[in-house]
């Protein structure tokens, strides 16, 4: 039908190809075979483009690979019209193929050589290879980076952790602590308060935060730490560090209160300083107590002494004066009618009788004197007064490296007494204990004293030491008026001490082993206390 | 023995003892000093009447100590206490020991024999009742079972025919016993044995 076709195009004017040939069947033959191989391959290889094409869905130029498949498809076709010709003279098909293949083989090549040159570009597979290379090295580089900043990072969580644990602990520790804590800066800003510090100046802690620490100070601290303050920007040098000082705080409310300050100084960007605050309220008023205390007792010595001095006075003068009046007694009974012959006579001796009297009221006037001053009796505790008194001389001992013993009965009722009274006699007893054992070696230094009840009614206490003691023969002299051991002493003490025990109506006596200690007994009855 | 009345007087100071004994036998008293209270123990005997007159303040036993170490034997005599310097807590504990009197020196001389006085006398009538009383104890002592059983049932106010009856023994016995008991206890009436009786029954 195509030959027709043709045909009708064109004229029968042509032969056949195989004409050309003379119909060789040999060359006829080779002809054949090689436009058929030629056109079979040339066919076979679109196939392939497009399968591939197909498959690369990525491949750049697709349109040139197509574009060649057609160009290639028709190459083949125009082999085989070599073929058609060597049988049927079609020629004018067979240029218009040819005319078809070179449009396409043209447009081909025009089409190749923008896109070869554009190909050139494309990189090579090696090239790939080596930017793979270096793309995995950089990823390979970048992992391992990243792995590191996750280590930087979990030790930076870690530092973070103990950071918060660290600053809980220090609230922790700010916010229990008994001692007020306070840090300001060079300017005396505050910086920190803790609850402690608070509470004892009566703010809350955010009202002192951020204001001048003279806000706590009562005049004139403010000013002298003001000055303070500016003396050691501009010179560097101040000496407030360090070890406690006494002063005294301002509340809130306008009320000062003694405080003790240690202050410490740290640099963290500017100098800032930090001061422990303890309130020693209660501590000074135990010292002033045992202040007033020490007064009152040497107020009552001093009282006894006199007391003790005007008693003898009187023991002294009243016994001549007593006896004056008994001789004077005697001599009007044994000579009355000497004297009734004598008026003169006898008023003269009553007159003396009366002046000895007189002498004696006087005396006793002193003496009234002294002990309307006395305190009067109350109910008291020998335990409490035992550790009062010790309370005055327990540095003493310590100093002197005395050992104490302490032994009172729990048991001990209260009973009447004068508190002072009883101190100083344990008092007295104490120092001479302590006295009569300076020149004993250190160790073998001893006080005990006991407090005990015995038999129903009576307290019997007593002070021993391991002094040197004093002679059978001296001690029954050692209560009296002047009778001393110590080359300093006036011998008033024991005077005193048997005064003051005897007053309570009771009995005082001394034992001794001469160079191994005394012991000092006194026993005093115990009015009880009505429940 | 000794039974002349005493004033015993202990003071540690000799001018004070020679100065009471000078006023003491101005009016006629015996006086015997001691200059320690150790010293007067050593030498005293219970059965010597008269009083003591005592110096608070001595070396030694003090007149305290001494005051209540007499009075543990009984307060053998009375006691007066003098003192230099009076302490009213002394004073109180002294008498309640048992002291006669408590006396602050100088004592007015005239205040010193009374109160001597009235020790003396009262140790006159405590040592005429003990010895009443140990004389009618000897008598008592004297007295038969049966004259002791009439004298119990009389005072307990028994008749006479009640005594008869419950000791089986006719009336006539009884009044013997009765006579008897009067003359050996030399009572004035069966009234007055009685009362002795109890009396003596209540001292002791």
């Amino acid at each position: 039908m195509f030959t027709t076709t043709l045909n009708g195009l064109a004229p029968q004017l042509f032969s056949p190809h195989g004409y050309c040939l003379l119909w060789n069947p040999g060359l006829m033959g080779l002809h054949v075979l090689s436009d058929g191989v030629i056109a079979v391959s040339y066919y076979s290889i679109p196939f392939g483009l497009a399968f591939f094409v197909r498959r690369r869905k990525d491949l750049a130029y697709r349109w040139m690979f197509l574009l060649f498949a057609a160009f290639i498809l028709a190459c083949g076709t125009t082999h085989i019209f070599d073929i058609w010709t060597l049988w049927h003279p079609d020629y004018l098909a067979q240029g218009l193929i040819k005319a078809i293949t070179a449009v396409l083989s043209l447009g081909t090549a025009i089409l190749l050589w923008p896109v070869l040159y554009q190909a050139l570009t494309l990189p090579s597979p090696a090239q790939l290879a080596k930017v793979n290379a270096e793309l995995t090295a950089e990823i390979a580089l970048r992992r391992q980076v990243l792995a590191e900043l996750e280590v930087e990072a979990a030790e930076r969580r870690l530092l973070a952790e103990r950071l918060r644990q660290n600053k809980a602990r220090l609230q922790a520790i700010l916010d229990t602590a008994v001692e007020g804590i306070i840090t300001i800066d060079q300017q005396g800003i505050v910086e920190l308060c803790n609850p402690a510090a608070a509470r004892m100046f009566g703010y809350a802690p955010d009202e002192v935060v951020g204001r001048s620490v003279g806000l706590l100070m009562p005049s004139p601290h403010r000013e002298d730490h003001d000055a303070y303050l500016v003396r050691y920007r501009s010179t560097g040098t101040g000496t407030t560090l360090g070890l406690g000082r006494e002063l005294f705080g301002l509340r809130k409310d306008g009320s000062t209160f003694p405080i003790e300050i240690v202050v410490g100084e740290f640099d963290n960007g500017g100098r800032h300083f930090t001061g422990f605050l303890r309130d020693i309220t209660y501590r000074k008023k135990l010292e002033e107590r045992l202040q007033q205390h020490q007064a009152e007792l040497l107020h009552a010595q001093r009282l006894s002494t006199a007391g003790e001095l005007a008693a003898m006075m009187a023991h002294e003068l009243n016994q001549p004066l007593g006896a004056m009046t008994n001789y004077l007694g005697g001599l009007t009974l044994r000579f009355k009618t000497i004297l009734e012959a004598n008026p003169a006579l006898g008023e003269t001796i009553d007159e003396a009788q009366r002046l000895a009297m007189r002498a004696s009221e006087v005396v006793r006037g002193i003496r009234d004197l002294v002990h309307r001053r006395e305190s009067g009796r109350e109910w008291v505790a020998m335990g409490a007064i035992i550790d009062e008194t010790l309370a005055l001389v327990r540095q003493e001992l310590a100093r002197r490296g005395i050992k104490l013993e302490v032994v009172v009965a729990p048991t001990l009722p209260r009973f009447l007494g004068q508190r002072v009274h009883l101190q100083q006699l344990l008092l007295n007893l104490i120092l001479n204990a302590m006295d009569a054992m300076e020149s004993k070696p250190g160790g073998g230094r001893e006080l005990r004293i006991e407090a005990k009840p015995v038999d129903d009614n009576d307290l019997e206490i007593t002070v021993g030491d391991t002094g040197t003691g004093f002679t059978e023969e001296l001690a029954e002299r050692l209560f009296e008026p002047f009778v001393t051991t110590k080359p300093e002493g006036i011998g008033l003490g024991l005077s005193v001490c048997r005064t003051i025990v005897e007053n309570h109506g009771g009995r005082i006596s001394a034992f001794s082993a001469l160079g191994k200690g005394a012991s000092f007994r006194v026993v005093l009855p115990m009015e009880k206390e009505p429940s | 023995m000794n039974l002349d009345p005493t004033v015993f007087v202990v003071d540690d100071d000799p001018d004070m003892r020679n100065s009471l004994r000078w006023l003491l036998e101005s009016i006629g008293l015996r006086v015997e000093t001691f200059a320690a209270a150790e010293e007067f123990l050593e030498t005293y005997t219970a059965d010597r009447p008269g009083c003591l007159v005592l110096d608070v303040r001595m070396p030694g036993i003090g007149g305290l100590r001494l005051l209540e170490q007499l009075a543990e034997a009984g307060l053998p005599l009375p006691v007066i206490l003098l003192t230099g310097h009076g302490e009213i807590a002394m004073a109180v504990q002294a008498l309640k020991t048992g002291a006669f009197d408590f006396l602050e020196k100088p004592v007015p001389h005239q205040q010193i024999l009374d109160r001597v006085r009235d020790a003396l006398a009262v140790d006159r009538e405590r040592r005429s009742r003990a010895a009443k009383r140990a004389a009618f104890s000897d008598r008592l002592a004297q007295l038969t079972q049966r004259e002791c059983e009439v004298l119990n049932r009389m005072v307990e106010g028994e008749s006479s025919k009640e005594i008869a009856l419950a000791l089986d023994i006719s009336d006539r016995t009884v009044e013997k016993h009765r006579e008897r008991l009067m003359y050996k206890m030399q009572a004035r009436s069966a009234a007055h044995l009685i009362r002795l009786v109890v009396e003596h029954r209540e001292s002791g």
